[in-house]
């Protein structure tokens, strides 16, 4: 054997490769093997769970003329729209608050930190009854103000916005750290080389911190489109991806179509799609990072 | 001494040999035990399920001495994916419960019990219930309750109504219906209260639908019949419910167990449809809550409907006789009476009525069986089922929502529901 070729190579990192076997198997049993499963299972019809009939591409054909699928892939862009933009703007906000030193820094902190570490299931339950058309807070709130109490989860025009809403809440303090550490990053030696020029705060962040953050936000603008496609927890406690499927995201309705249904070989088809979908946005990251490292 | 010491070997050879023998026989008489594994839902909870599981095992030894039971319990929400699962991994229990709509679901992965039994032991059994029980000709489960949905009242609203007492004695129409609830309206309470949030709302509908003399499917299931006029009565008449706001519009968004115990226990509502397993969870949250169970009502038709559980296997099982053995004690008419009570099931057995009237003393639970006389599955099973009730639930909102005219929403329905059937029995030949 050649020393030096790539067998030789391995043959002299066999230790390396030892400690990571056990690693790669458990990716390999519980990711990759479910992934090939799913396309294996999308190119069937399943009548039973033992049995599967192979019909090739049908069940992706009979997506393209499904208006349910579709429309579910609107919502999921509604909600994505609904979301993102609010989640990147807010969690960057709260982090340069936060960016300034002052007593209660660290309680802030946990504070806004708090939302992410409570399961999606609790903070679906918690918001129900935030959004209950009788005693619920919102209602409340809107009585205060004088105006009609609405049905947030019951009515078609407002379910989605009532998640959103409550999607931002949840996930605003994740995206924060990563702005917070981010803002570490950034020199003291240019704040004070600005202000020394007389900028002010405003034009400073928009001159200097932003730009230098650019690669967090494209990040986070990614990571939290990624997760906005896959909203689930909080749609299955709150709305059942209803009324008339106007919360029946991209992810819920392959739950109802695998499980409620029982049709698996349909909703796995679903999930290659999105897989590809998700597959793309990260390729996005990739290429605009490479390009970055690249300029 | 030589003979001696040849005649202690001897002995103790003698002694060796029979002492392996009986060793032996002890074996053989321990692989002849079959132990079988029963997956168990809680009716009240574990602990005293498991009592009430164990009472029944004296009635096993008479008939199979050999076989030993061995009850896990899980939760009732994910059973389904739980058996699903369990399937496919070759890990399915010997005897586990079942309700009527898992038979297409787990078809043709379920033991078909007929070989098992024979027409006199089925004999005492409901037509109903066996017909429930039934999927492609095969029976798929013993039954061991019925869990009727009907019509429930809060007597002391009812009374402020100026309504008498005995007015769940006698079978109302529809009519009457809408002039009891118009009368709650204006004296500023909730006449009536349904869950359209999720699928459940099914269980409820089907009243209404076969009242109205209507039917989900033709007599084969290939076709779906919810475009029928006497369908589009059934839902313009719950449309009105919703209209004339004798259901209150803020319950658009809840289930039907979430206005169960929520405002029908708490004494805000006069009437509700629910299945008869509800008053349990009523009397724990509201105690003083004093509910009457009506007639079914009539309009085209005298109908009632529900659920039909009970004990099946599967055809995996290693040890089909000692599961059947189990099956057939668990739906015995002494464990039948038994079950049944904790909760106010009705019994799918004739020879079980009579006892369990007079035991249960109760003015509902003895409603409860005569509605049971027009007792019909709450969905007939289909391939498509869960699919299409999940459609029947979007079409039904957007129907109180007013999205679309009744007749437009079941015509799309049910062009649905029959493309599911084509698609189903198209590619399953």
């Amino acid at each position: 054997m050649d020393k030096n070729g790539l067998l030789g190579r391995m043959f002299k990192a066999r230790a390396s490769y030892l400690f990571i076997a056990p690693s790669v198997l458990i990716l390999g049993l519980f990711i990759f093997l479910p992934v090939v499963l799913t396309f294996v299972m999308s190119t069937q019809f399943l009548p039973s769970i033992d049995r599967g009939i192979f019909v090739g591409l049908d069940n992706y054909a009979a997506l393209l003329h499904d208006a349910s699928f579709w429309s579910s892939l609107l919502i999921t862009g509604q909600y994505v729209l609904m979301t993102v933009p609010f989640m990147v703007c807010g969690s960057l906000f709260f982090a340069v608050l936060l960016n300034i030193r002052t007593p209660f820094q660290a309680f802030f902190k946990g504070l806004y930190y708090l939302p992410v570490i409570c399961s999606g299931i609790m903070v679906g339950v918690v918001w129900k009854w935030i959004y209950h058309g009788e005693i619920g807070v919102m209602n409340y709130f809107l009585g205060l103000l004088g105006m009609e109490p609405r049905i947030w989860l019951g009515d078609p025009a407002l379910a989605l916005p009532s998640l959103a809403l409550v999607g931002i809440w949840k996930n605003v303090g994740y995206y924060m750290i990563i702005f917070l550490a981010g803002l570490q990053t950034v020199p003291e030696e240019l704040y004070e080389a600005a202000r020394i020029d007389g900028a002010r705060k405003v034009p400073i962040f928009f001159r200097i911190t932003l730009p230098l953050l650019k690669p967090i936000v494209v990040t986070v603008l990614i990571l939290a489109t990624i997760a906005a496609f896959q909203a689930f927890d909080m749609i299955y406690v709150m709305t059942f991806g209803g009324p008339m499927e106007s919360t029946s995201t991209i992810l819920w309705k392959i739950y109802v179509t695998s499980f409620v249904k029982s049709q698996p070989g349909e909703g796995a088809a679903m999930g290659v799609v999105l897989f590809v979908i998700i597959l793309g946005l990260s390729l996005v990251q990739f290429f605009y990072f490479k390009e970055e490292s690249l300029g | 001494m030589k003979k001696t010491g040849l005649l202690f070997v001897a002995l103790l050879a003698l002694v060796f040999t029979s002492s392996a023998f009986s060793g032996g026989a002890k074996e053989s008489a321990a692989a002849k035990k079959v132990k079988i594994v029963h997956w168990a839902f809680q009716f009240v909870d574990e602990a005293s399920d498991q009592k009430m599981y164990q009472s029944f095992l004296p009635d096993l030894q008479k008939t199979a001495p050999n076989v030993e039971v061995e009850v896990e319990f899980f939760p009732w929400d994910g059973r389904r994916d739980r058996m699903l699962t369990a399937i496919a991994g070759k890990t399915a229990p010997d005897v586990v419960y079942l309700n009527d709509d898992m038979k297409p679901l787990f078809y043709p992965n379920l033991l078909d019990l007929t070989p098992y039994l024979s027409a006199d032991e089925l004999k005492d059994f409901k037509p109903g219930s066996i017909q429930s029980a039934k999927y492609k000709n095969e029976l798929c489960y013993l039954p061991v309750l019925i869990n009727s949905v009907a019509h429930f009242v809060n007597l002391d609203l009812l009374a402020k109504l100026g309504y008498p007492a005995d007015w769940t004695e006698k079978q109302h129409t529809w009519d009457e219906f809408l002039e009891l609830c118009d009368k709650a309206r204006k004296a500023g309470l909730t006449a009536y209260t349904m869950g359209p949030a999720n699928a459940s709302i099914v269980d409820e509908l089907s009243n209404w639908i076969y009242q109205a003399g209507a039917a989900y499917y033709n007599a084969d299931t290939t076709k779906c019949t919810l475009n029928s006029p006497e369908a589009v009565r059934a839902f313009t008449f719950l449309a009105k419910l919703w209209e004339e706001k004798y259901v209150n519009p803020a319950d658009m968004d809840k289930t039907s167990a979430e206005v169960s115990e929520g405002v029908f226990a708490q004494g805000k509502c006069v009437a509700i449809m629910a299945q008869n397993q509800a008053i349990t969870n009523w009397k724990k949250v509201n105690p003083s809550l004093r509910v009457g169970l009506a007639y079914a009502l009539k309009d085209k038709a005298d109908a009632s409907n529900g659920t039909v559980a009970g004990f099946g296997s599967f055809k995996q099982s290693k040890n089909p006789e000692a599961a059947v053995a189990w099956i057939k004690v668990l739906t015995g008419p002494n464990a039948m009476s038994v079950i049944d009570q904790q909760l106010s099931f009705i019994p799918p057995r004739f020879s079980v009525d009579a006892a369990m009237k007079a035991k249960m003393n109760d003015p509902i639970f003895n409603r409860a069986v005569e509605n049971s006389q027009w007792f019909q599955p709450t969905v007939p099973a289909s391939p498509v089922g869960a699919a299409a009730n999940e459609e029947i639930k979007v079409a039904f909102q957007k129907i109180i929502l007013k999205k679309q005219p009744v007749d437009q929403a079941l015509e799309e329905l049910t062009t649905k529901v029959n493309k599911l059937l084509d698609d189903y029995y198209k590619k399953a030949k």
